[in-house]
């Protein structure tokens, strides 16, 4: 046990809503981060996980940011997408990625 | 001039005279359609608004289509309708979408005007060039739906468009709305209410003509485009789960209002999500003519309202849900039932709702003044009864949920004003005003009141490109590129869901352009929005709207959020003045709200220089 919560503290919380949900198959997944690394890696990296490009949801091919369709929430803040490598994700944080905000607002 | 009809009605209530007027290209260019041309005739037909009674005979009601109505243009199907609203006192605005549009201009005819009141309940039947009012004694105390389908029964062919009002429109209930083809609602502002007052139950309309364009070569290629754009991912969120699948979301970023704005989480957020929804609710998934998005989610309900239907959007389903504490979405999709029936606006009876709960949990409203009703936050049918009875003003809870939040306030006092969440009479919509600022700044400086559709300044907030939890003086450029914008979007009239699939203003431009056949450019367009956000505002400081009325609701600066993730989120007072002050210099009014005669006649309104401009 003291193991196991050990070794999450290494780990960062990725939540998923709508689309997100259905894409990796769940709710959250755990995710191992050693010491502190760019959203931008963890991003690749759940790709790996999962099996399927994650990055592209947010970036597009021709580098175009993908605010229409997708946001990332990083431990309650808004990220902005086109800083995705200057935020420093760490053990413990929570990230949320989401469909955008649909509506009139 | 193609595109629009060319003409308008204008009808006499009193006395029944009809007199047809014309739309010429000097309206077209500078007021666009829809919300310019509503500011517009507002303006000119109340004079002195401040001395109109918004539920008297004197007071107007307005409806107008935008040049796009009745076109192939994507989602381009929409009216507006305008009043001096008897739920603000000020500019009364609202839009709705659906087939009644196209079906108006088809009949020939870009608007109505509706001036006087009819000595009896009426209903207007317009086929074509043949227009009748008709006597509506029958349809009195009737649902919007059973109006609707005894009008096309009565006239005999089903593809007669209705607009009616509900009972709640009859009683002149504030936050009375028109509803059309059941589920689509010019909803805001209590226009409703102005309708039951001139006793005009339904508009009926039937058009059988073609509307031209300029270049429909051009326009085809153009809409194919932007329908397969619409395909794409800037439109997906509402293709799937409507805009509901905001809900988990906003609860995320902790601006999901419960408990009536108290707190920006709410605990059962999954149970009322639109991807709950989408399993276990969902019973059919419709478009407005011409959308190729379809994003209207309607729902049926379950086991004790096994049978009610209505179709629930983000707003609807934040304030009726969360915002009361409630979370089935049984119980959600009966309250918007009910909403839709008797004819109420959604938002503002969610929040007025949520209001009164707090009050009943803190003593301030006893369970005599309730009607008996234990009305706590999270119970279901206490939230249904107090519903009905504000539809119908029934007993004394219905008489003052009726009323609005602000005013109602005002009549129980003991403090409840400092909850009651609302900015110039508006009832706030789902979005929190401390832990999206910016967005707070559009609401409250709106002509409408606390108005989330007029300049999508939310957007900064949850893209992560400003601290939304605190304001700054450049905000104000981001409100005011926002409103314009809006305004262009509003008087065109296009869908904002599609917004994302336009690259720039001037592709707005080249649209107005191909269909109207008058050279446009993205900079003429958006000073027209300009203009047009200044003639409401004009209207507004008649009414004595200034600076002080463009703050949000107490709460904002007084009560700090309690949510985890935006804990002591609060706007600061300092802060705020900063950021309106940066408005203000932006729009080019005066310290205190005000237009200055510089910027009016910059943009023409030569007429409003003179009469509402001040010196710098
Ligand atoms: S996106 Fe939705 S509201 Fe907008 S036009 Fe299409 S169906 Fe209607």
């Amino acid at each position: 046990m003291l193991l196991r919560i050990l070794l999450r503290l290494g780990e960062v919380q990725v939540e998923f809503i709508g689309r997100f949900q259905e894409l990796f198959n769940s709710k959250s997944m755990r995710v191992d981060v050693e010491s502190e690394t760019s959203l931008l890696s963890l991003l690749k990296k759940l790709g790996e996980k999962a099996g399927f490009d994650v990055v592209s949801h947010f970036i597009g091919s021709k580098g175009e940011l993908m605010e229409e369709y997708s946001l990332i929430i990083l431990n309650g803040k808004a990220v902005n997408l086109g800083k995705l490598s200057e935020y420093v994700v760490k053990p413990g944080d929570k990230v949320v990625l989401s469909p955008s905000v649909a509506g009139g607002g | 001039m193609k595109g629009y009809a060319g003409r308008y009605l204008t009808i006499d209530l009193t006395r029944g005279k009809t007199v047809i007027d014309r739309v010429d290209e000097y309206m077209a260019i500078n007021y666009i359609g829809g919300y310019g041309f509503g500011a517009r005739a507002l303006y000119d037909m109340l004079p002195n608004p401040a001395q109109i009674d918004p539920l008297s005979p004197e007071n107007v009601l307005i409806w107008w289509t935008g040049p796009l109505a009745g076109t192939i243009s994507t989602a381009g199907n929409k009216y507006s309708v305008f009043a001096k609203s008897p739920l603000t006192g000020i500019f009364g605005f609202g839009i709705s979408s659906g087939l009644f549009a196209s079906e108006l201009k088809s009949a020939g005819w870009d608007g109505i005007v509706f001036t006087g009141r009819s000595e009896k309940p009426s209903y207007l039947m317009i086929d074509d060039d043949n227009i009748e009012l008709r006597d509506a004694s029958h349809l009195w105390g009737r649902t919007t739906w059973e109006t609707e389908e005894m009008i096309k029964e009565e006239l005999g062919d089903e593809s007669f468009v209705v607009a009616s009002i509900g009972p709640a429109g009859e009683r002149m209930v504030k936050l009375a709305n028109i509803t059309n083809e059941r589920n689509r609602q010019v909803g805001r502002c209590g226009l409703g209410a102005v309708m039951g007052s001139k006793n005009l139950k339904a508009v009926a309309v039937r058009g059988t003509k073609d509307v031209e364009v300029a270049d429909i070569e051009s326009l085809l290629k153009f809409i194919a485009d932007l329908n397969e754009r619409c395909q794409g991912p800037a439109t997906e969120k509402y293709r799937i789960y409507g805009t509901p699948a905001n809900v988990l979301v906003h609860n995320k970023l902790g601006c999901l209002p419960s408990y009536n704005f108290q707190r920006g989480t709410f605990e059962y957020a999954e149970e009322v999500s639109g991807e709950m929804m989408l399993k276990t609710h969902v019973k059919k998934i419709i478009a407005c003519a011409g959308c190729p998005i379809a994003c209207d989610h309607v729902n049926q309900a379950r086991e004790a309202y096994a049978g009610s239907t209505s179709s629930v959007d983000y707003e609807s389903l934040a304030l009726l849900g969360p915002n009361c504490g409630i979370r089935s979405l049984d119980f959600i999709t009966k309250a918007v039932e009910i909403c839709d029936t008797l004819g109420v606006d959604t938002i503002s009876a969610g929040n007025v709702v949520g209001w009164a709960m707090e009050c009943y949990e803190k003593g301030i409203l006893s369970r005599d003044e309730t009607d008996g009703i234990d009305l706590r936050f999270g119970n279901g049918e206490a939230l249904l009864d107090a519903l009905r009875r504000l539809c119908l003003r029934e007993g004394r809870l219905g008489s003052l949920l009726a009323e609005g939040v602000r005013r109602a306030s005002q009549i129980v006092g003991k403090g409840s004003e400092k909850f009651a969440m609302h900015c110039k009479g508006l009832e706030w919509a789902a979005y929190e005003l401390r832990s999206l600022q910016t967005s707070t700044l559009g609401f409250a400086v709106s002509n409408r009141g606390a108005d989330y559709l007029r300049s999508g300044s939310y957007q900064v907030d949850v893209k992560g490109q400003v601290d939304r939890l605190r304001l700054d003086r450049s905000r104000g450029k981001i409100v005011y590129d926002g409103e314009n914008l809006y305004a262009i979007i509003d008087s065109l009239i296009i869908c904002k869901f599609t917004r994302g699939i336009f690259k720039s203003v001037d592709e707005l431009a080249k649209l107005y352009t191909l269909v109207t056949g008058l050279s446009m450019t993205g900079e003429q367009i958006i000073k027209a929005g300009e203009r047009i956000h200044n003639l409401a505002r004009c209207f507004n400081i008649k009414c004595g709207i200034s600076r002080k009325d463009d703050y949000p609701p107490p709460r904002a600066f007084e009560d700090p959020l309690p949510d985890d993730v935006v804990k002591g989120a609060v706007i600061k007072r300092e802060e705020y003045d900063e950021a309106l002050d940066g408005y203000y210099e932006c729009r080019g009014w005066n310290k205190d709200g005000i237009p200055t005669k510089r910027k009016l006649l910059e943009l023409g309104l030569n007429k409003e220089a003179e009469e509402v401009g001040v010196e710098a």
